[in-house]
């Protein structure tokens, strides 16, 4: 897919007196002249629950990333959705990001684009699963048992299920928990694990490595893929059987306590994306769930200690075996 | 349709068809999908909504829970009529008039919708 640094040179010059044109008052639709002004580097095609996509960039390292990032999700064929991932935007010191044929958004920084790209799979994933109920939760397993961890953002989700990955857990989300009303089970939305700066230095052993000019797109939040912490770490479909509602408090010590169903209930409740497209349906399926389940609340500042709790826990219910190892 | 507080002793309280209830460990959530709000009844509470049939009168209802449980009647009576009320309040009755700033507290919208995270 790659192409000689000269001809890469001829298109972006193309596409830079394209897009520079001073008349230009609105930004270009992608057909109108992109697709064939620069090379492409295309990743493979992702289904990730609901949403079918594929990434395209004129930077092949960021294709590279992304494949690496989505790998488990990756399928054959033609997506129906495409991000398009653009440098060199207008006067060259801009990048864009479009989908499918529409201008999403430009920047001066890298990172923004990336981070608009990762919210706007994030969010078409929500949108276009109207048959699961999706609830703002990290899912892990072991030994064939469910823990769901529902909780706003900047709880802690994602570090505390990067940290019971890395001890062994397998990995199904780190940011919505997709059930089947009928089953119970969560399906697997294993989209790469965002880790924000806050929890770098716990978690530096995953760090990510990214190429060159690449690491731009990257500043400030991590994009972790579950197969780079511990290989095929990915699970499958599973009904959780405990669910631990975490709070992040710095340096204060790891207090876990059991929590009434009822008020997990209305936790879980709050915690649903978009609850009253069907809300009876939804309903029913948390409160059958919640039925099931045992329910704690997690608070504290320690990854390790935290996950050697939830551990416990899946041990003493007599799910599994195993050690903290 | 009547005022929560005009609810006494012959009154036949009705289950809103919109309302669907889950018990869990004696306590209930309710889930009322005309107003889309969300409820937790303590144990009292879910004894006294499960009674509710639509035939049976505020009175009786007092009557076969101090009767069930050894309590005298007319504290019971008292204390289903307050439940009754409350409900009533909380739009899960029929024909009973709910208080709207009671409904926008119980409003799932007004607990904090969750928002994507970044990234």
């Amino acid at each position: 897919m790659s192409s000689s640094r000269s001809a890469e040179g001829e298109a972006r010059t193309a596409l830079e007196a394209r897009i520079a044109d001073p008349v230009i008052v609105n930004p270009p639709r992608f057909s109108d002249g992109f697709g064939s002004a620069v090379h492409w580097h295309e990743s493979r095609r992702y289904r990730l629950v609901g949403h079918d996509f594929a990434v395209r960039a004129t930077d092949p390292g960021l294709v590279r990333a992304i494949d690496a990032m989505y790998g488990p999700c990756a399928d054959d064929g033609c997506p129906t959705t495409w991000y398009s991932v653009v440098d060199g935007f207008r006067s060259g010191a801009l990048h864009a990001l479009y989908v499918n044929d529409d201008f999403v958004i430009e920047a001066s920084q890298a990172s923004i684009i990336f981070g608009r790209l990762i919210w706007d799979i994030n969010r078409s994933v929500i949108e276009k699963s109207t048959e699961h109920v999706l609830v703002h939760a990290a899912v892990a397993t072991l030994g064939q048992v469910g823990v769901m961890l529902p909780a706003a953002a900047e709880a802690g989700k994602s570090t505390l299920v990067a940290g019971l990955v890395r001890s062994g857990f397998d990995y199904l989300t780190d940011e919505a928990a997709a059930i089947d009303p009928a089953t119970l089970e969560v399906v697997p939305f294993p989209k790469p694990l965002s880790i924000d700066e806050g929890s770098f230095d716990v978690l530096a052993a995953i760090r990510p490595t990214v190429e060159g000019v690449t690491a731009a797109y990257f500043e400030g939040q991590w994009q972790v893929p579950a197969n780079s912490i511990r290989p095929n770490a990915v699970g499958g479909p599973v009904r959780p059987t405990i669910l631990v509602f975490p709070r992040f408090a710095a340096e204060q010590p790891t207090v876990l306590v059991p929590m009434r169903r009822s008020e997990a209930l209305v936790e879980l409740l709050r915690n649903t994306f978009d609850f009253h497209a069907d809300g009876r349906r939804n309903f029913v399926a948390l409160g059958r769930l919640v039925a099931g389940a045992t329910c704690y609340r997690i608070s504290g500042g320690s990854l390790e200690q935290a996950c050697a709790r939830i551990r416990g826990l899946v041990n003493a219910l007599g799910h599994v075996g195993g050690s903290d190892d | 349709m009547i005022e929560p507080d005009d609810i006494d002793s012959v009154f036949v309280p009705a289950r809103k068809p919109s309302v669907t209830g889950i018990e869990l460990d004696g306590e209930m959530v309710l889930f009322d999908e005309q107003h889309e709000t969300i409820h937790l009844l303590n144990h009292t509470g879910a004894v006294v909504w499960q009674c509710i049939d639509g035939a049976g009168a505020a009175e009786v209802i007092a009557s076969d829970l101090a009767t069930a449980f050894g309590a005298d009647e007319a504290t019971v009576s008292r204390d289903v009529l307050a439940l009754l009320r409350d409900f009533g309040r909380k739009g899960l009755l029929s024909d009973v008039r709910p208080d709207d700033a009671i409904l926008d507290e119980h409003r799932l919208d007004a607990l904090e919708a969750p928002e994507l995270t970044d990234g």
